[in-house]
């Protein structure tokens, strides 16, 4: 009964959720894109606090070593949302996605863990409608333009962590920088005269990074994390975004956890970005401010079947990050109010995880709030 | 059950209908990219023009245009109606005509130029002999006041510019065609019109679909010394109409209208940097007339423009345009006028961005053909003054996978 549930579950989350992607955020347009998260679903009901230290997030690899055994995890993420723009309102925006997918286990008996995660780097997704007035031979012509980007880049992880002890883990991981979008340019004519017309075409990126991390666990109840990612040169053969190449930052996490007492566990992370050193050349037309940016994120996990307490844990997290690309000197920033909890089965083989989101965005003369579900299914055959 | 309960949540989650498009704040939140739309005017694009006249004979055409008679601009209509018969059917016999009551003869009136005084046409006999091998000037004695049969008086309230459908009817008198039997029971009519303007009017055809022109004679026979009268209808034989010829082309240009019908086809050369990098949205030719444009004083041509499937000369086989681009590929040129024609070619130039093998070549005709003497004359790239040309609306391919003409 419980593998015909698991299965189940995996071909909605799989099958149904993957064909999906969209705009998450009305600051996608901006720069290569809104900044995808590598983290699971619990990661994410904890606000982010997680982020340094999760097995079934991709941010350090040093944690691929806490995969005992054969682990598959993924992920898919609803949003509802509106935002306002200069007086420009949307509302009722609805989309799903598949940001994370991971495979991890430890190698037979050895010290040493592998990891295989794809998740979301950047996402490229919208589809913007606007009407202009253009004048055709002495003629003034009202023009609707649409325009629409469907995809992203993804990040494809290939890590192993060493466990050194049981106190301390190290790791390492190669990142493949991939992906494409699918985009099109439209544009209708408000006059008879005039065809419609339609243009598209596929985008790709292409880059590398690589990722070092630690874990140690100075007592039973306190474990740190660090991580370090560095990634290249991003390629890009995007008419929409001009400039053929874009250097990605340097990332580093750091975080911890702590639990006060058995069920409770508190946690919290925080990471730097240089995407001020992005070093976009403005005169290729990209006219976005770059900023470095920080994310911080705390979260409380209560109960919990791993800990022996509960099958239903408690989550709550608080996370706030900052936005790399601003269309003004203004930083854009998000904050999150986050909970969440999980469902157990067959002695943990089976784990479901929930999340549920309310994101804050402001920033760069834009104002956004969505409503962001989570749901992650977790087997260990 | 707890299960299933989170197999519902997550069909929910994950089935959501997406909803994405939303309105751009540009300029800061769209992408910076935009389509951009040129406009060019290729002066130097029409590099080979050719004509061909022949295509529709007058007695061939849907319709038999009577200008003015004493102008330069001059036609006369000619029809034939199928013979007679020379005796009537009283119960089950054959019994000889005794006498001609009268003849009722009926015109469809297609359109005309209106606000026009005194217009009438004038109704003549002709011999039955008349066909397609007579001239203009071989119809002159028999368009003189002795052969008059008749004048109908046309009211401006019933011309119009535009394609219609009305009728003229005339009665005649019973001894109106004396040669009746000596001409085998045949009857022959010339048209022709006269009015205090220059004029014209357009008369249906047997080969046209709005109305021919029909005769009716009423007649008596005797039964048993008992006078009886008998009606009897005959339809068109053949009818043509002939103008007053036109002086010829200049060497340089291409005529396309006139009787017989002529075509002009016009081959372009469009940069591959419009033709295959980009999606045109509009194409007009910019047609200079050689001279005025001929024809009966107060008409108007209907030029339309088509494709072709494949360029072999004067028997090319054109395209017919899909319905919804008819209208489009047409223009009205007024008799008299030398302005540039405009006539939109979008509906042809676009598929020559699909498929590249198809000639670049714009067939233009006056239609209805054969309908009309009138007469559109072109400058050509071999002309001395200005040339035609076709100004193109492109935008210009933005994405590498190309766009959808």
């Amino acid at each position: 009964m419980i593998w015909r549930t698991g299965a189940a579950l995996a071909f909605l989350t799989v099958a149904i959720g993957q064909p999906l992607t969209a705009q998450a955020s009305v600051y996608g347009v901006l720069g290569v894109g809104f900044p995808g998260r590598a983290v699971s679903v619990r990661a994410r009901a904890l606000g982010g606090g997680l982020d340094a230290l999760d097995p079934r997030s991709a941010v350090n690899p040093a944690a691929i070593a806490f995969n005992g055994r054969l682990t598959v995890s993924g992920t898919t993420e609803t949003t509802s949302r509106w935002y306002e723009v200069s007086g420009v309102a949307a509302e009722g925006l609805r989309d799903t996605r598949f940001p994370v997918a991971m495979i991890a286990g430890q190698i037979q008996t050895s010290p040493i863990s592998f990891g295989v995660s794809y998740a979301l780097y950047a996402e490229r997704s919208f589809d913007i409608q606007t009407t202009d007035t253009v004048t055709l031979r002495g003629t003034d012509v009202l023009v609707t333009d649409r325009v629409r980007s469907d995809g992203g880049i993804t990040d494809v992880r290939f890590g192993l962590a060493w466990a050194l002890s049981e106190r301390v883990q190290l790791g390492g991981a190669f990142h493949l920088l991939s992906g494409s979008t699918r985009e099109q340019l439209q544009r209708d004519f408000d006059s008879p005269d005039y065809a419609s017309v339609t243009q598209r075409g596929d985008v790709d990126y292409s880059g590398t990074g690589v990722s070092v991390g630690v874990m140690v666990t100075p007592s039973r109840r306190f474990r740190f994390g660090l991580a370090a990612r560095r990634d290249g040169r991003l390629d890009v053969s995007d008419p929409l975004l001009p400039v053929p190449e874009l250097q990605l930052p340097w990332t580093l996490t750091a975080g911890w956890t702590y639990a006060p007492v058995r069920v409770v566990r508190w946690s919290a992370s925080a990471s730097w970005r240089s995407w001020g050193g992005a070093d976009v050349d403005p005169s290729a037309g990209l006219t976005d401010q770059v900023f470095d940016t920080w994310e911080v994120g705390t979260g409380i996990e209560i109960g919990g079947s791993d800990v022996g307490a509960s099958r239903v844990p408690l989550r709550v997290g608080f996370r706030y990050a900052q936005l790399p690309f601003s269309p003004t000197a203004d930083r854009a920033r998000e904050i999150d109010f986050s909970a969440g909890t999980a469902l157990s089965f067959a002695a943990n083989r089976a784990i479901i995880d929930a999340a549920i989101e309310r994101a804050i965005r402001d920033g760069g003369g834009a104002v956004e709030r969505a409503w962001q579900l989570s749901l992650g299914l977790t087997i260990r055959p | 059950m707890k299960a299933w309960w989170m197999i519902a949540i997550v069909a929910v989650a994950v089935g959501c209908q997406e909803s994405l498009t939303s309105p751009g704040a540009c300029p800061d939140y769209c992408p910076v990219a935009r389509l951009q739309v040129r406009d060019t005017v290729l002066g130097g694009a029409l590099v080979r023009e050719e004509w061909f006249r022949g295509y529709v004979q007058a007695d061939r055409a849907s319709a038999m245009q009577v200008a003015s008679d004493g102008t330069q601009e001059q036609s006369r209509a000619v029809i034939r109606f199928f013979p007679l018969a020379d005796s009537v059917t009283v119960g089950s016999e054959l019994q000889p005509i005794t006498a001609i009551d009268s003849f009722r003869l009926r015109f469809t009136l297609l359109k005309g130029r209106q606000n026009v005084s005194g217009l009438e046409v004038r109704l003549h006999r002709l011999p039955v002999a008349v066909d397609t091998s007579w001239a203009f000037a071989d119809l002159d004695p028999f368009f003189q006041d002795s052969t008059l049969l008749a004048t109908i008086v046309i009211p401006d309230s019933v011309l119009s510019d535009s394609l219609t459908s009305d009728s003229l009817v005339t009665v005649l008198v019973g001894p109106a065609f004396p040669t009746l039997a000596e001409d085998g029971q045949t009857v022959a009519v010339g048209l022709a019109i006269r009015a205090d303007q220059a004029a014209y009017v357009d008369l249906g055809t047997r080969q046209g679909s709005l109305g021919q022109s029909a005769l009716t004679r009423y007649a008596q026979t005797d039964s048993s010394g008992t006078p009886v009268s008998r009606e009897e209808s005959r339809s068109v034989d053949f009818d043509t109409f002939f103008a007053r010829p036109v002086t010829a082309p200049p060497p340089d240009a291409v005529a396309l209208g006139g009787i017989p019908s002529a075509r002009a086809f016009l081959r372009l050369t469009v940069p591959d940097t419009i033709l295959l990098r980009s999606n045109v949205v509009r194409a007009t030719l910019l047609l200079v007339p050689a001279e005025p444009t001929l024809g009966a004083p107060g008409d108007t041509l209907s030029l339309r423009a088509f494709g072709l499937e494949a360029d072999y000369g004067p028997k090319s086989k054109f395209i017919l345009p899909p319905p919804d681009t008819i209208i489009r590929g047409a223009v009205d040129v007024a008799i008299g006028s030398a302005d540039t024609i405009r006539i939109d070619v979008t509906h042809i130039v676009r598929p020559w961005q699909a498929d590249t093998t198809r000639p670049r070549t714009i067939l233009l005709a006056v239609v209805p053909e054969g309908a009309t003497f009138g007469e559109v004359r072109l400058a050509t790239s071999r002309s001395a003054g200005p040339q035609s040309a076709i100004r193109i609306t492109y935008v210009p391919l933005f994405l590498s996978g190309g766009g959808t003409p």
